[in-house]
């Protein structure tokens, strides 16, 4: 345990090595010089002749009371009274000292030595005033110096008596001055009183115009606040119906790629599909000249024109559904994206050697029955062939036409279609049909 | 024994005129015929007469002039030299004309005046050279006076009073750390130099800042000295954190020293410091320059430096405001040591002792 005296020894240490650090972390504070001469002094030293030594006692005696006592001062000690030096002579005075006895206190004092005044005949009145400080004598000396002095006294006491009549006169005037000049004041704060009021009723009045606008302009402050309102309303509905939009094509989509995950077919199904549809393929090949044109409607992932192709015949095919034709884009297969019916109506008269279609295509898009047809009459060259793949396991998610192979031909028959086949192969059908009539010509008379 | 005590003035909360109210109290309480004597007075309740009266009272050689010297003043001199009682020289000493050079030539004047009667009444051979602290007695030592001949009596005082009364604090500001100074504005008092050390204080301060309080009352004649303190507050951009009152009561003269960090003094000139006392009394810690006679007022119940490098006052307060361990050994230093060496019974036993070389004729 530290003494005290250990403690403090080590506080100031760390105190030190603190303000070590705080100095060099700091620059020192600006320490200016104190401003000389940007001020006037305080102390008043006018009146101060620092060179004049020679006075004449009446040239210090005509100021009276605390003047003469400051004057005494300046003339004798060269400096203003200090306070307690001042109040000293004060009270001399007060107790009826001459003035001649003052100015002897400061010329003979030590301070007064040292500065050496000389004030022609004060010497001789001072010993007089002095003397008649002495017990016994100087009551004696001070009636004899009164009494010789009387003339004098009583001169100076009618001169005394004149002078105050006069100063009562200046007085008297003085006054009246003052009494003239206070009652025109009077009148002036008046006046100025008035003029106040009157403003004043001015900016009540003002202030009464402004109360009113303000409460008509808030009352259109108001009314556009509820026009706010209302749009904000009508803004927060338009929201969320464009919400309700979205949100049902974006359930659509779903559904979309639902049913598109729906065609996707195990191994088993894919090599049915490969042997039928080698099959297939080799009936149409042998009903067509090789490098004849065909197209495809519903094509999906366009398995069905890669065998059309190895056939020898220039295939194309159209599909709506976007996955099955990105599907069929990166095995590089000929699949466009569209409409089957729509594709065929921008093909031009008899421009197609033979239209293949899947039954279960007709399920999309746009397709009727009896357009397609008739488009596919118009379309296709003489001879041109139909051929219908009706096969037992869809390939899409819900069901084609209905229709079996068999109604199939009876329809195409119906329809004015000749040379009807039906190649049967396990698990589907293949309808042939050719096409009759003229190029261009309608199969159901619809223009 | 017939006393007379003659003073320049007597006033209220005045540290001369507390001293003569002080020792004439325990000098009638000891049985001797005391009286006051000053060329005016006001607001006490004395009985004061007319220096002119000095010499008819006291008319023989067993009585004892007490002359309090704290200003140049030739009746005093005077009297002295024409009395044929014992002679006391109760010295408070008077600031080197020097430090108002630039403020005051009144100032000037008066002080240059006061000191140069130091030879005089050296010359005069007193009975008892009685100074506030020994560095007044050094004074006189180096003009010739013999040690035998000096003694130091601190002065009488109104601390007593100050404890009894309830602190009001409306006026006084609420910072942490709270700096507080209290003496008269004036140029040796350094009030630049503190105001750039309270400076220095800023960039370390954390939490709430500090604030500086300056109780002291600024003489009309040192108005310049005053311009000067504003400007220096204003070029350090402190007028929020600096407050001066100067017409402070008892009542809020304690309050400030009840929540004062630290009393911080680095006056250049000091024959005494009465507000060290009181900051002892009151708990508050100190921090001062060690100069003029101030450490051997403090003793060791405060943290006196060497220099007033604004740093190191700075980093001082601020530990004193952190280190709860300080605080607590300040405040208790500073309360022994004005109970055993400050308080008014202590001085009273102290100039009885003194007084006892009065005791034969």
């Amino acid at each position: 345990m530290d003494s005290t005296d250990d403690y403090f020894k080590r506080v100031k240490a760390e105190i030190l090595a603190e303000a070590e650090i705080a100095r060099m972390r700091a620059p020192l504070p600006r320490r200016e010089p104190p401003p000389r001469g940007s001020t006037a002094p305080v102390i008043d030293v006018s009146g101060i002749e620092r060179d004049r030594l020679d006075y004449r006692i009446a040239e210090l005696t005509d100021e009276n009371y605390i003047a003469f006592v400051e004057q005494a001062y300046r003339a004798i000690l060269k400096r203003p009274g200090d306070e307690a030096g001042r109040n000293s002579q004060i009270n001399h005075l007060a107790k009826g000292a001459s003035k001649a006895e003052i100015l002897g206190n400061l010329r003979w004092s030590p301070e007064g030595r040292r500065v050496g005044a000389h004030i022609r005949g004060l010497l001789p009145r001072y010993l007089l005033a002095k003397l008649s400080h002495v017990r016994g004598i100087g009551y004696l000396v001070d009636w004899c110096a009164s009494f010789a002095s009387l003339p004098v006294l009583l001169r100076h006491q009618r001169a005394a008596d004149v002078m105050i009549a006069s100063k009562i006169g200046e007085l008297a005037q003085t006054l009246r001055a003052c009494e003239e000049r206070l009652g025109a004041l009077e009148q002036r704060i008046e006046r100025g009183t008035s003029q106040v009021e009157q403003r004043l009723r001015v900016i009540d009045e003002r202030f009464g115009i402004v109360d009113t606008r303000l409460v008509g302009h808030t009352q259109t402050v108001d009314e556009l606040r509820h026009y706010v309102y209302a749009g904000n309303h009508w803004l927060a509905t338009v929201q969320r119906n464009f919400a309700d939009l979205e949100r049902i094509a974006d359930e659509q989509r779903r559904r979309v790629d639902v049913l598109a995950a729906g065609v996707q077919e195990t191994d088993a199904q894919i090599k049915a599909h490969s042997t039928r549809h080698a099959r297939w393929s080799s009936e149409i090949a042998a009903r067509l000249h090789a490098g004849a044109r065909v197209l495809d409607l519903g094509s999906g992932d366009g398995a069905w024109l890669a065998g059309l192709a190895a056939c020898g015949m220039n295939a194309a095919g159209v599909e709506p559904v976007s996955p099955l034709v990105k599907a069929a884009a990166l095995q590089a297969r000929p699949v466009a994206a569209g409409d089957p019916l729509a594709a065929l109506e921008r093909c031009s008269d008899g421009s197609l050697d033979a239209i293949t279609l899947a039954d279960a295509s007709l399920c999309c898009g746009s397709a009727s029955l009896l357009r397609l047809l008739d488009a596919t009459a118009r379309v296709l060259a003489r001879p041109g062939w139909l051929f219908v793949r009706v096969e037992a396991e869809p390939r899409r998610a819900d069901a084609g036409s209905g229709f079996d192979a068999e109604r199939w031909r009876a329809l195409l028959a119906a329809a004015g279609f000749e040379d009807l086949a039906v190649v049967e192969v396990a698990g589907g059908s293949l309808v042939a049909a050719r096409c009759a009539g003229a190029v261009g010509q309608s199969v159901t008379g619809a223009q | 024994m017939k006393i007379a005590m003659l003073v320049p003035g007597l006033r209220p909360h005045d540290a001369v005129s507390n001293d003569v109210r002080g020792m004439t109290a325990v000098l009638r309480g000891d049985g001797h015929e005391v009286a006051v004597f000053a060329p005016h007075a006001q607001g006490v309740d004395e009985v004061v007469r007319a220096p002119e009266e000095l010499s008819a009272w006291l008319d023989h050689r067993d009585g004892v002039l007490v002359y309090h010297y704290c200003v140049g003043w030739d009746l005093a001199l005077n009297a002295m030299r024409k009395t044929r009682a014992r002679r006391v020289l109760r010295y408070h000493n008077i600031t080197p004309p020097e430090f108002f050079t630039d403020w005051s030539p009144g100032y000037v004047s008066a002080c240059e005046e006061g000191r140069r009667q130091l030879d005089d009444f050296a010359a005069l051979g007193c009975d008892l050279y009685l100074g506030d602290s020994p560095y007044n007695n050094e004074d006189f030592i180096s003009r010739g006076i013999g040690t035998e001949r000096c003694e130091v009596l601190a002065p009488f005082h109104e601390i007593e009073h100050l404890l009894d009364l309830p602190a009001k604090s409306e006026r006084i500001p609420q910072g942490s750390p709270l700096w507080l100074a209290v003496g008269r504005i004036s140029p040796n008092k350094s009030y630049l130099e503190l105001v750039d050390a309270f400076a220095a204080s800023f960039p370390a301060a954390r939490g709430d800042a500090p604030h500086l309080l300056i109780i002291g009352k600024l003489d009309p004649n040192l108005a310049r000295y005053g311009e000067a303190l504003q400007a220096r507050i204003a070029a350090h951009g402190l007028e929020q954190h600096i407050t001066i009152l100067q017409d402070a009561n008892g009542a809020e003269l304690r309050a400030a020293f009840e929540h004062a960090t630290a009393f911080v003094m680095l006056s250049k000139h000091e024959g005494f410091c009465v507000p060290l006392v009181e900051a002892m009394a009151l708990g508050t810690p100190i921090v001062a320059l060690a100069s003029s006679a101030m450490p051997s007022t403090i003793g060791d119940a405060g943290i006196v430096w060497d220099c007033d490098e604004p740093p190191l006052i700075a980093t001082t307060v601020a530990r004193i405001g952190a280190d709860a361990q300080l605080r607590s050994t300040l405040r208790e230093r500073g309360r022994a040591r004005f109970a055993n060496t400050f308080a008014n019974p202590v001085l009273g036993q102290r100039l009885r002792l003194i007084m006892q070389r009065f005791a034969s004729p």
